[in-house]
């Protein structure tokens, strides 16, 4: 795997959240504005042994060397399932999309035939691809404000009975899931941790702050009604009067979709190269996990919820924590997992 | 016959003719001129038609025939006349047959004497050649008017002429089995990395090519991936663009017969610059850069994106333009998407016969064939006026950026195929396929997309904008600022 720069991990992963905020179908209300503070405050502390660890020099890679084969075995688990989340969450989130055809499945292939050949391209393109694309999403914002701009009413912001900033923390810290993929691709980072996490953090709850600021004061007494508030606040806000602006949304959301997909089978096909190096298709497989894992946790009917929490808790901050003591009780070890 | 590469020359001056002529099988351009020398018996060698009869005969003939030598040797004549006698500028020694035939094909005059197990050779080259004139393929208004032409020779002083430092090198080598075709590789050696000159040079040694006829040939060993719809490697024909990157560090690769220079790295942007563009206003090449990202973007997307439109998604439109082209849709025998692939197809019909047909007759029989198809085609209701607007206005987009014509023409009916079946999610797929593929291109290390990802702030004085030459002057560009 090639080393991509600070500015590109910082774009990646805040792509991949900002997909998850369009597919964004919880209740909201002025509280979520809060919950979201809340949220990315607690993914900074969570952060804190994770940086703390690579301070020291850690690198997965050198430690996958050693043999220790439970710790990516889990991560790519993770990033399996989050991928199909992320597959369900297209299944769905494609419903309020206009495409020529009904069949969610045929979406869902196509984008993971797309994504096969994006991953097969690695991590370095792809993190040109999300400079790129990050443009894509900046220029859609400003469209989006400009839409949205004359229907803005704040008298909309009023505490809701239904909502709790506890609630909505918890929402919105299972929908940032990223933090396990940071804590594999600081590995491949050039230069600090921290800035890159920290810019990383700001600008997710920045663009969090303003969807959600505009979901509140354009749609108002539309948003309880609305499945996707994301997707209705693109169709409300429209910044021509004769001409509607839905198309560009659509192709942002394809954009974003091929990131995330394509960042987390990367990630997980990186890893069993790290476990198996011998093994092929490595990228198709780490798919086809993914779809697999869509139509099992379709059948059930979950999207994400509390256990994506206890993932982030547990690669982002538990395991950090374990490593860090391990180094402590024995420096021997020190020489083994660091680069 | 093929095994004279190696092989010395012979000393005994009948052998040594006799060898040459079985090496050259007796081919009939190969002049022997055999004379005393000195009294020892010598030969001048040439090829008919590749060097000057009257420089030969006056700086050569004359004053070698002239030359009386007490105890003359092979060693000493030659020593004279390399120590004493100047002849020709361009002068070398040949050890094998190998470079002597390399020399005498490439019309230098050889003299080979009796004794001597080399051959003394002389550049009098003086073969027809084509006029320095106006590049055919990248026009401009306030550039320079003269272009790169066959004589990879004449393209070294085109170059020189411009660039008058000491750090402008030229390496002149033979490359290709059969051809011998001399390359020329052109750097800044105080700008370009090091690194890049040497991977070029190991990659062109690496070649087993029997000749190079164009830069074609070359191209595929200087680009790094396999599947690139982007090129990685540029071609110019303008001596004025070639020095402008090579003082960005770039190394320029002249072929002999090619009135074309390889320039590698390239960068997606350049696609999107012209020398025009450093003449004019900045403000106003500012615009036109503009001008040029749309236009890449209408030529590219503009015909899927009618064909998803009025297919798929008719809400996108406002009431007006969906009546228009219900209207003039409603009578049309196949599909949009057949249709305007059809379109595309029939005008890239008519672009390569325009192309392959004679100079005089090609731009009529395109134009004709244009005008009597398109417009047979639109009043016998076989293709609607709003599609045959919309392919003209893409294609006309397209001839903006005439660098990126392959695989636009290419992406552009994929694009229109995934509208037509699968509506702008279609399009975004294929969009995010193209993007990517673009950011994997990569040429000996320098990504095709810089400095747009990855993101160079600075560079963006010459991407987003053109900024004057008295802010550009400072700072010294050189492509090693993108190499990852």
């Amino acid at each position: 795997m090639n080393r991509i720069s600070s500015g590109q991990l910082t774009v990646a992963l805040l792509l991949s959240n900002a997909f998850m905020l369009m597919c964004l179908s919880r209740p909201i209300g002025m509280e979520s504005m809060a919950g979201a503070v809340l949220a990315f405050v607690l993914q900074a502390i969570l952060c804190i042994p994770m940086l703390l660890l690579y301070r020291d020099g850690f690198s997965l890679p050198a430690y996958c060397d050693q043999k220790h084969f439970l710790i990516p075995i889990l991560l790519i688990l993770y990033f399996i399932i989050r991928g199909g989340i992320s597959f369900l969450l297209l299944w769905n989130g494609s419903e309020n999309l206009s495409l020529p055809f009904a069949q969610p499945l045929i979406t869902a292939g196509m984008i993971g035939l797309v994504c096969l050949y994006t991953a097969s391209l690695g991590l370095k393109t792809f993190a040109r691809a999300s400079t790129v694309v990050f443009g894509f999403l900046v220029f859609s914002l400003g469209i989006l404000l400009l839409g949205a701009w004359t229907r803005i009413d704040f008298r909309l912001l009023y505490p809701s009975q239904d909502i709790t900033v506890f609630r909505s923390t918890l929402d919105i810290l299972s929908m940032g899931d990223t933090l396990p993929a940071l804590f594999v691709l600081l590995s491949f980072t050039n230069g600090k941790k921290p800035a890159p996490t920290l810019r990383f953090l700001v600008l997710s709850l920045i663009l969090w702050e303003i969807i959600l600021f505009l979901c509140i004061t354009v749609l108002g007494n539309l948003l309880p009604t609305a499945e996707y508030p994301f997707f209705l606040l693109t169709s409300v806000s429209q910044p021509l009067s004769t001409q509607r602006a839905d198309a560009f949304y659509l192709i942002v959301f394809v954009l974003l979709c091929v990131i995330r997909l394509t960042l987390l089978t990367v990630l997980s096909a990186h890893l069993l190269g790290m476990l198996f190096p011998k093994l092929r298709f490595r990228s198709v497989l780490s798919l086809a996990g993914m779809i697999g894992a869509a139509t099992v946790l379709g059948v059930l009917g979950y999207t994400g919820g509390l256990y994506c929490i206890l993932g982030i808790v547990l690669f982002a901050c538990l395991l950090p924590l374990i490593f860090l003591m391990q180094l402590k009780k024995h420096p021997e070890w020190k020489e083994e997992t660091t680069s | 016959m093929n095994d004279y590469a190696n092989e010395t020359i012979h000393p005994d001056l009948k052998q040594n003719i006799q060898r040459i002529r079985e090496i050259a099988d007796n081919s009939s351009d190969l002049l022997v001129n055999e004379f005393l020398l000195s009294g020892l018996p010598a030969a001048l060698l040439c090829c008919e038609g590749m060097l000057a009869t009257s420089i030969i005969t006056e700086l050569i003939l004359h004053p070698i025939t002239r030359i009386q030598l007490p105890n003359p040797t092979a060693e000493s004549v030659f020593h004279h006349i390399q120590t004493r006698m100047l002849l020709s500028v361009d002068r070398s020694e040949a050890k094998n047959y190998r470079d002597l035939f390399r020399f005498l094909n490439s019309g230098f005059g050889v003299l080979i004497l009796h004794g001597a197990s080399s051959a003394l050779v002389f550049g009098v080259q003086g073969y027809d050649k084509r006029a320095v004139m106006e590049p055919s393929g990248e026009s401009n208004i306030m550039g320079a008017r003269d272009g790169l032409i066959e004589v990879v020779r004449i393209n070294m002083s085109l170059l020189r002429r411009r660039m008058k430092t000491p750090f402008l090198k030229m390496e002149l080598f033979p490359l290709g089995d059969k051809s011998q075709t001399d390359i020329c590789l052109c750097y800044m050696h105080d700008r370009v990395p090091k690194k890049l000159v040497q991977e070029i040079k190991n990659r062109l040694n690496r070649t087993e090519l029997e000749s190079i006829l164009s830069t074609g040939y070359l191209q595929p060993f200087l680009e790094n991936r396999r599947g690139n719809l982007f090129d990685t490697a540029s071609t110019t024909q303008r001596p004025d663009v070639l020095c402008a990157k090579l003082l960005e560090g770039r190394v320029g690769i002249l072929i002999d017969g090619c009135p074309f220079a390889l320039v590698v790295p390239k960068l997606f942007s350049e696609s999107f610059q012209t020398m025009d563009d450093y003449c004019f206003r900045p403000c106003y090449t500012a615009f036109i850069r503009w001008l040029k990202y749309l236009a890449f973007l209408i030529t590219l997307l503009l015909p899927a994106l009618y064909v998803a439109v009025a297919l798929h998604h008719p809400e996108l439109l406002n009431r007006t333009l969906l009546l228009i082209l219900a209207e003039s849709e409603e009578n049309a025998p196949v599909s949009l998407t057949a249709e305007a692939i059809g379109v595309l197809l029939v005008y890239e019909i008519i672009r390569e016969a325009g192309l392959r047909l004679p100079k005089a007759v090609g731009g009529s029989v395109s134009l004709v064939a244009g005008l009597i198809v398109g417009d047979a085609a639109v009043s016998s209701g076989l293709i609607s006026t709003p599609m045959l607007t919309v392919t003209a206005i893409a294609v006309i987009s397209g001839f903006i950026l005439p660098d990126l014509n392959q695989p636009i023409t290419l992406l552009r009916l994929a694009l229109i195929l995934a509208g037509g079946l699968w509506g702008l999610f279609g399009i975004s797929l294929v969009g995010a396929a193209v993007l990517f593929n673009i950011c994997a291109g990569e040429s000996f290390g320098y990504p095709a997309m810089a400095p747009i990802a990855p993101f160079r702030k600075k560079s963006m004085r010459d991407i987003l904008t053109r900024v004057s030459f008295r802010k550009m002057q400072s700072g010294h560009f050189t492509v090693e600022e993108y190499h990852e």
